[in-house]
């Protein structure tokens, strides 16, 4: 009678070491996928900002008068705002959502709410505090001679949280898992043409 | 009594530890074969995307893009199918991917298709400022299931969309 007893114990306490083995491993796997997906999304975020400076770079340069208009350089400013949004939500579209949950941070439509877009100029390219987008479509006054708008740059952010849902919905909860992706990316280019050809004469 | 009863236990034992091991084993693998299957999404990713800056400054498709993918054998890629096209931007700057290609991967009425890289007479330089849109389909293979017989493939279609920054002048072919 008491062995029967010791061996009805020993069945129970290891099917409870089973239960437990298989919980946690079950864990393991919903963090793994969890961290996979939020790696591949954040990824997908990175490399749609890098397509989308250089896109807006390139809208830009070919648009803008550099150095004669700042109208038309404004204009070329807007144009080059709309070519990134739709290169950043055509690329970032496709995100896995985070597991069991439809949820995927919204990249699909150019209307993210979380997407920076800023496009600024510079007479020179090694000073980051000289860029401004005040500078843009102006000449002379620059430090080196030249335009003011020699160099352009483009920066791009982008950031969307990704709940988990099994923790919690709601990303704002405290203590509530959902990790930040972030893409940020920045494009620059450079005509230092006129600068250069000053440069020479003053020589 | 109670020898009998430890020696039939131990029977039981090594049969559940196998039970609960094989189990184990194969969620285990299933898992990992998820993460495969998501680093393999994230490679091929990346691969279009270089393969969209290429078109965007070539002026044609270069066929490495479909061969790196299907490299990737070991992720259970195949029927690989690259291509590309470039259309204009409309007025308000958006983009709509299904303007391009239709649901068979042929090229929609207002877009052109930039060939693949064979010669220079190939090329088709897509004009300065239009969209460069790379799109590669692929059969996915989830392998484990298909070790234990169960055959599980799926499509799986990457884009990645870029700028031409190609010569000026449009089409050269």
């Amino acid at each position: 009678m008491q062995a029967l007893f010791l061996v009805n114990r020993q069945r129970g306490q290891a099917a409870l070491e089973a239960l437990l083995s298989i919980i946690l491993l079950f864990i393991f796997f919903f963090v793994m996928w969890a961290v996979a997906v939020a790696i591949h999304n954040q990824s997908r975020m990175q490399t749609a900002a890098q397509l989308a400076a250089q896109g807006a770079l390139l809208t830009y340069d070919r648009t803008a008068y550099k150095g004669q208009d700042q109208v038309r350089a404004q204009a070329a400013m807007a144009r080059s705002q709309i070519i990134a949004r739709s290169l950043y939500a055509e690329n970032a579209c496709g995100m896995i959502p985070a597991p069991f949950t439809d949820e995927t941070p919204p990249a699909c439509t150019p209307d993210i709410p979380d997407l920076r877009v800023e496009i600024a100029c510079s007479p020179v390219l090694h000073d980051a505090g000289a860029f401004s987008p005040e500078n843009c479509g102006r000449s002379g006054g620059g430090a080196e001679g030249g335009n003011l708008d020699a160099a352009v740059r483009v920066f791009v952010e982008a950031e969307a949280r990704q709940p988990l849902i099994l923790v919690s919905p709601d990303p704002d909860e405290t203590l509530a898992l959902a990790p930040l992706l972030r893409g940020q990316a920045l494009a620059y280019s450079f005509e230092p043409r006129q600068s250069m050809q000053i440069g020479e004469e003053e020589e | 009594m109670l020898r009998r009863l430890r020696a039939g236990q131990t029977g039981q034992a090594a049969l559940e530890t196998f039970i609960v091991f094989a189990a184990w084993f194969v969620l285990t693998m299933l898992v990992l074969n998820l993460m495969f299957i998501i680093a393999s999404l994230m490679l091929n990713q990346s691969t279009v995307t270089r393969g969209s800056q290429q078109v965007a400054s070539l002026g044609c498709l270069p066929t490495g893009v479909a061969e790196e993918i299907a490299d990737r054998a070991t992720f259970g890629t195949e029927d690989v199918e690259v291509r590309a096209a470039y259309v204009s931007p409309s007025a308000d700057g958006t983009f709509d991917r299904d303007s391009v290609f239709d649901d068979q991967g042929r090229v929609r009425a207002g877009a052109a298709r930039v060939p693949e890289c064979k010669s220079s007479s190939d090329r088709r330089y897509a004009p300065s400022g239009s969209y460069v849109l790379v799109q590669a389909s692929y059969k996915q293979r989830v392998v484990l299931l298909e070790y234990l017989g169960i055959p599980a493939t799926f499509s799986v279609t990457r884009n990645a969309l870029s700028v031409s920054n190609a010569l000026e002048g449009g089409d050269a072919s």
